[in-house]
């Protein structure tokens, strides 16, 4: 496989990545919720708190596909 | 308000944070005349640092204070701070490194000096420069009014006359912000900002742990929240109109969340 391909294929797995969240916290009504509590924690805010967490793991792995190896 | 405790703890902090403001101006020391070495901190901060930094410009008053009393009047709403956040780190991070890049390889300090080269147009260079300007000072108006209300609680019933005490206090920490600001540059705001984001990170950690102990876990606060708000309703107050636990579904509101954070 030749570098440039290369690339591409890990921008779009980056692409793909950084999306998922944004649509996660579109799709408004799949989280607008009370149940399922999580200690007393109504799932509207911990549903969105954890994808706070997850987001920022998400897009870690996105900035290494993207700029791993690149000199800086 | 916060006792003898509060303000002896309060004054040590505020010591603190001017000592690390001046001492900015000697610390990783660069040629401090060039504008670079001033406003940038020498391009030398490294990853660490500018986390650092960019945690302290964002936890601000506006986190601390508007935030979370935006909830306690609107209700759940507020939450758009979360989605908010997150979104605009892929952003950052999407558009950042490649703009640190440039401006080190062609040396611009500024948003304006990049437009200046890159589109050649003076002019548009200088609309850009305003522009920053005039969206900086809403935010820097925001800062003040946050930090007006932590001070008027804090010295209710402690001194007479709270209004101007506070505002005497708020200009007496303006002009030492702007003179450790004109002596150490980005170095003295980096200093700052480590011990910022430390305390913010105790204070999260301390609410997470303090608040379910002394309230009865989050049950019984959201019960509380529920149980305060059908009180006011009957008053007919329109706090936490749109809801407590989630979103009312009332559908106007559902669209006004997403714009929110978008």
């Amino acid at each position: 496989m030749s570098i440039a391909s290369r690339i591409n294929y890990r921008r779009i797995i980056a692409a793909i990545l950084i999306l998922i969240p944004l649509i996660i916290y579109i799709d408004l009504p799949s989280y607008n919720s009370v149940n399922p509590e999580l200690l007393g924690v109504p799932f509207f805010y911990w549903y969105q708190t954890l994808w706070l967490a997850l987001s920022a793991i998400i897009f870690a792995v996105a900035a290494i596909l993207l700029y791993w190896g690149e000199k800086s | 308000m916060i006792g003898i405790f509060g303000w002896i703890l309060f004054l040590a902090l505020f010591i603190v944070f001017v000592i690390l403001g001046f001492y900015g101006a000697r610390w990783r020391r660069g040629d401090m005349s060039q504008l670079h070495e001033w406003a940038l901190a020498g391009r030398r901060l490294g990853t660490f640092l500018v986390w650092f930094l960019i945690g302290a410009d964002l936890y601000t008053a506006y986190t601390f204070v508007a935030v979370p009393s935006g909830m306690f009047a609107s209700g759940a709403l507020y939450f758009f701070a979360v989605p908010y956040v997150s979104i605009t780190f892929a952003i950052a991070m999407l558009t950042m490194p490649r703009l640190w890049e440039w401006s080190r390889k062609h040396g611009y300090v500024t948003a304006a000096d990049m437009v200046a080269d890159r589109f050649s147009s003076k002019t548009l260079a200088g609309l850009i420069a305003i522009t920053g300007i005039i969206a900086e000072l809403p935010y820097i108006a925001l800062q003040i009014v946050g930090m007006q209300a932590v001070l008027t609680i804090m010295l209710y019933g402690v001194v007479p006359n709270v209004t101007q005490v506070s505002d005497i206090a708020l200009t007496i920490s303006f002009i030492i912000l702007a003179a450790f600001t004109f002596t150490s540059g980005l170095r003295g705001a980096t200093l700052g900002a480590v011990l910022k984001d430390s305390l913010i990170f105790l204070a999260v950690i301390v609410l997470i742990i303090v608040v379910p102990l002394k309230y009865g876990g989050f049950t019984t606060a959201f019960a509380n929240a529920q149980a305060f708000a059908q009180q006011l309703a009957a008053h007919k107050v329109p706090w936490l109109t749109t809801g407590i636990t989630n979103l009312k579904p009332a559908a106007s509101l559902m669209w006004g969340y997403t714009t929110l954070w978008l």
